[in-house]
C-alpha cells in the first residue's frame, strides 16, 4: 500500500506538470525535459524496492514497463512529437498484456483494476493532450 | 434624483475611459508601423549563403539576391514589437514590395506533373541544414541529367529548387539566431523522431527505437539538450 501511494504521488505529480505545460505556464516546458528521466528512475526505484518484487519480479518489471510507455506517451503528445500515437498504442497494448498475465498467474487481482484505471486515465490525458 | 446623478457619472467616465482607450491603441499601432521604415538601417544580419550556390543552376543568383529581403526579415523577428502577428503581417508585405527586385521571379506551374511533384517532395523530406549542400546539389545534378523532363520543365525544377534551398538556409539560420533553448531542442526532437518514425517502409529503427525505451527516448533527449546549448558543430 505504501509503495502504491509513492507511485501515485511521483505519477500525478508528472500528470499536473503536463497540464500546467498544456496551459503554458513559463519554463515547466523545459523542467519536464528534465524531470522526465528522473520520474522514470523513480518510478524504477519504487518497483524494485517494493515487497512484491521479491514474489513476483516478472510481473513488477512488466507493470513498470507498461507504466513508462504512458508517461513517455504522455511526454510525446504533449510536445507533440512524431511518433506519439505508435507509443500510445504500445502503452495501451503493453497494460492490456499485464492485466492478461496477472488474470493468468492468478495472483493480486488488484492489480488488474490499477491497470485499468491507468488505461483509463492515461487515455483520457492523451486525448485531452491532442486538443 | 441623486443615483441618477451618480449612473450619470459612472457612464461618463466609462465611456472617456474606453474613447481614451481606443486612441491610444491608435497611436500605438501608429507608431509600431512606422517603425518598419527603418528596419534595413538597423539590419546588421549576417548570412553566408555563397556556399550553396551551383554553377549548373541559373536560379542561384536570385538565392544570394534575397539576402537584403532576410536581413530585414530577421529584424522583425528581432523586435519584439512584431510578436502581433498581424503587425508582423503588415511589416512582411511591405518588405514584399520594398524588396521585389531582389525575390525570384514568378514561376510557371502550369502542367506541373505527378513526377516533378514526386522529384520536390523526395528533396524536401529528406532535406535538413545538416546535409543542405550535398542533397540539393544531388538533386539539381539529377534534374538537369533527368531525360524524363522537358527543357522547360528542368528549368521550372531547378528554380524551385533554388528557391526552396536558399529560403530554407535563411530561415534556419533565422530561427538558429532567435529560436529559444526549448524551441531548438524541440526542432532537433522532431527531426531526429521524424527520421526515426519515417514511413519509408522499414519499421527496424521504430522497432528498435521501443524495444530501446526509456533509454532511448533519454539518449535523444540528451543529445538534444546538448545540440540546444552548443549548436550543431
Amino acid at each position: 500500500m505504501q509503495e502504491l501511494k509513492k507511485e501515485g504521488i511521483i505519477v500525478s505529480s508528472f500528470v499536473l506538470l503536463c497540464i500546467l505545460d498544456k496551459i503554458n505556464v513559463p519554463f515547466i516546458g523545459i523542467a519536464i525535459l528534465f524531470i522526465l528521466p528522473v520520474v522514470i528512475g523513480l518510478l524504477i526505484y519504487v518497483g524494485i524496492t517494493s515487497t512484491d518484487f521479491k514474489t513476483g519480479k516478472l510481473q513488477v518489471i512488466f507493470s513498470i514497463y507498461y507504466k513508462m510507455f504512458f508517461l513517455i506517451a504522455l511526454f510525446f503528445a504533449l510536445k507533440d512529437y512524431p511518433g506519439k500515437d505508435l507509443i500510445s498504442i504500445v502503452a495501451v497494448s503493453s497494460a492490456l498484456l499485464y492485466i492478461v498475465f496477472v488474470a493468468l498467474s492468478k495472483t493480486k487481482k488488484g492489480l488488474i483494476l490499477l491497470a485499468i484505471l491507468y488505461i483509463n486515465l492515461f487515455s483520457g490525458f492523451l486525448l485531452l493532450m491532442r486538443y | 434624483m441623486k443615483k441618477n446623478f451618480f449612473n450619470a457619472v459612472i457612464l461618463l467616465i466609462v465611456l472617456g475611459t474606453s474613447v481614451i482607450s481606443c486612441t491610444k491603441d491608435e497611436t500605438q499601432v501608429q507608431t509600431q508601423v512606422s517603425s518598419t521604415s527603418v528596419i534595413s538601417l538597423k539590419s546588421t544580419m549576417i548570412f553566408e549563403p555563397e556556399f550553396l550556390v551551383n554553377k549548373d543552376n541559373p536560379y542561384d543568383v536570385y538565392g544570394l539576391k534575397m539576402y537584403a529581403f532576410y536581413a530585414d526579415i530577421s529584424i522583425l523577428f528581432q523586435d519584439s514589437i512584431y510578436s502581433d502577428y498581424l503587425l508582423f503581417e503588415r511589416a512582411y508585405k511591405e518588405l514584399l514590395i520594398k524588396h521585389s527586385n531582389n525575390l525570384y521571379p514568378s514561376i510557371d506551374t502550369a502542367s506541373y506533373s505527378e513526377y516533378e511533384s514526386k522529384i520536390i517532395s523526395n528533396l524536401t523530406t529528406n532535406l535538413f541544414i545538416k546535409n543542405i549542400k550535398e542533397i540539393t546539389q544531388k538533386c539539381e545534378s539529377d534534374i538537369i541529367a533527368d531525360r524524363n523532363l522537358t527543357n522547360a520543365q528542368k528549368q521550372r525544377l531547378l528554380a524551385i529548387v533554388s528557391l526552396y534551398k536558399f529560403s530554407y538556409y535563411y530561415q534556419s539560420e533565422i530561427m538558429l539566431m532567435y529560436a529559444t533553448w526549448e524551441e531548438r531542442h524541440h526542432d532537433c526532437m522532431v527531426r531526429e523522431l521524424n527520421t526515426i518514425f519515417a514511413d519509408d517502409g522499414n519499421p527496424l529503427p521504430e522497432m528498435f527505437f521501443i524495444a530501446g525505451c526509456p533509454e532511448t527516448v533519454i539518449q535523444l533527449n540528451l543529445v538534444c539538450a546538448w545540440e540546444a546549448t552548443f549548436g550543431i558543430d
